[in-house]
């Protein structure tokens, strides 16, 4: 009965594994700086298999994956710049809190906000 | 010594190294971090009809699901003499955990309030060492200094009859909301101030937080905003069937020199006392660097 078989749950980061991971830039992806100092993504978008195969059937070629352009914001860009697979999540929250004059409460909580939504669109990973 | 700074958060005053940061997690609950390491939890509860032992281990409870104190007879090294004659002290560890977190039951000898501190295991030298959070310690404080405020970099004195309702902590907007039987109050604390006015104007932000058409804000100096407003006789009757606050009084300040910008806003059935509105004006404001580093009052 695979079919109401529950799905096992990803493993949870804690807060302390979270920090200590390097975020690193996935190598596909496209990114410039633009003269206004904001940074341009162009990824390719994973598509499930099921979508994959709609758009197989009605004429898309694989070659033509579609792509997507993400403009980031002052604060992401600055984020994103920082992102070189040097810095840790907990210094990247300490540089960004420095160079803003916040506390690391409130960097955290937008660092790691928005990390997840790069995971997610995996545009990057944790090293 | 160690440069301090003086933590004020409903009722329970303290000082902390410079280099340490409060999280605030609930209205009695704080972490002390360093570097974004815990290194201590306070919570603590208002006396109240549990025995203290109960009060403990209701908070142990929260502190660990699931968890149960056990009687330890090692302090840790890190109660002094000073918390001795300030509080009644026992000391516990969490049964059923592999940690050896130092876990704190005080008891002040003059309120009762209980707090319950808990050291994690790898901070415990640092106690022990600069044992200024614990000698600070304070949970009633003197009547003047009671209604007194201080967290992050900014602090503030809070009129009589208000509670702490919820806090947020979010990036560039700190939040804290209280309410009195009749009155709710709010401030907000914006950072940093130049990344804000870039995109919206003082006054739009003074309207996006205290809904002040900007026609009818008055300006008392190049970077301070006010509002008030008084219903008129058949709003205010409206108002009272509809348990409506609507006298209002509200400021914004942009302190340029630190990069803040800080507000008000009360809301009240009844008309807002002249007094509250020169306390709240008159006592909030950021800390001085100087002032954070020597740990001096502000």
């Amino acid at each position: 009965m695979g079919l109401f078989r529950k799905k096992k749950r990803q493993p949870v980061l804690t807060r302390d594994q979270a920090l200590a991971y390097t975020p690193v830039r996935n190598n596909v992806v496209n990114w410039e700086v633009l003269d206004s100092g904001l940074v341009r993504i162009e990824y390719v978008l994973v598509l499930k298999p099921l979508l994959k195969s709609i758009f197989e059937r009605f004429g898309s070629s694989t070659a033509e994956t579609p792509t997507r352009k993400l403009e980031l914001d002052e604060l992401g860009s600055q984020v994103w710049q920082m992102i070189d697979g040097s810095r840790t999540t907990a210094q990247l929250i300490e540089e960004f809190a420095r160079r803003h004059q916040i506390s690391n409460q409130e960097a955290e909580q937008s660092i790691t906000l928005f990390l997840r939504e790069l995971g997610k669109r995996g545009l990057i990973a944790l090293g | 010594m160690t440069p301090t700074i003086p933590i004020r958060w409903n009722h329970l005053h303290f000082k902390i190294p410079d280099q340490w940061e409060v999280i605030v997690k609930d209205k009695r609950h704080l972490i002390l971090e360093h570097q974004l390491k815990p290194i201590a939890e306070l919570r603590w509860q208002p006396p109240g009809k549990h025995s203290r032992h109960l009060a403990g281990e209701k908070i142990a409870r929260q502190l660990e699901p699931g968890g149960r104190l056990s009687k330890s007879v090692d302090m840790g090294g890190v109660v002094t003499d000073s918390l001795k004659n300030k509080f009644s002290i026992e000391s516990f560890s969490l049964a059923d955990s592999s940690s050896e977190d130092a876990i704190l039951l005080l008891t002040c000898r003059s309120c009762a309030t209980t707090l319950l501190i808990r050291i994690y295991s790898a901070s415990l030298t640092t106690f022990r060492t600069s044992p200024v959070v614990l000698e600070s310690l304070n949970c009633h404080p003197e009547p003047a200094e009671q209604a007194c405020w201080q967290i992050q970099d900014f602090y503030f004195s809070l009129p009589d009859g208000f509670e702490l309702e919820r806090s947020s902590f979010r990036f560039g907007l700190t939040s804290l909301s209280f309410t009195s039987a009749t009155a709710e109050l709010r401030l907000c604390r914006l950072a940093p101030a130049s990344q804000h006015l870039q995109r919206s104007s003082l006054a739009t932000l003074f309207q996006s937080f205290s809904s002040a058409p900007p026609d009818q804000q008055t300006a008392a100096e190049p970077l301070t905003l006010h509002y008030h407003h008084a219903p008129t006789l058949a709003e205010y009757w409206w108002g009272r069937v509809r348990r409506k606050k609507l006298y209002q009084a509200s400021s914004f300040v942009h302190f340029p020199h630190h990069d803040r910008i800080l507000g008000y806003s009360i809301n009240s059935r009844d008309p807002i006392e002249t007094g509250v509105q020169t306390m709240l004006e008159e006592s909030y404001g950021i800390i001085q660097e100087k002032e954070a580093t020597t740990g001096s009052d502000p």
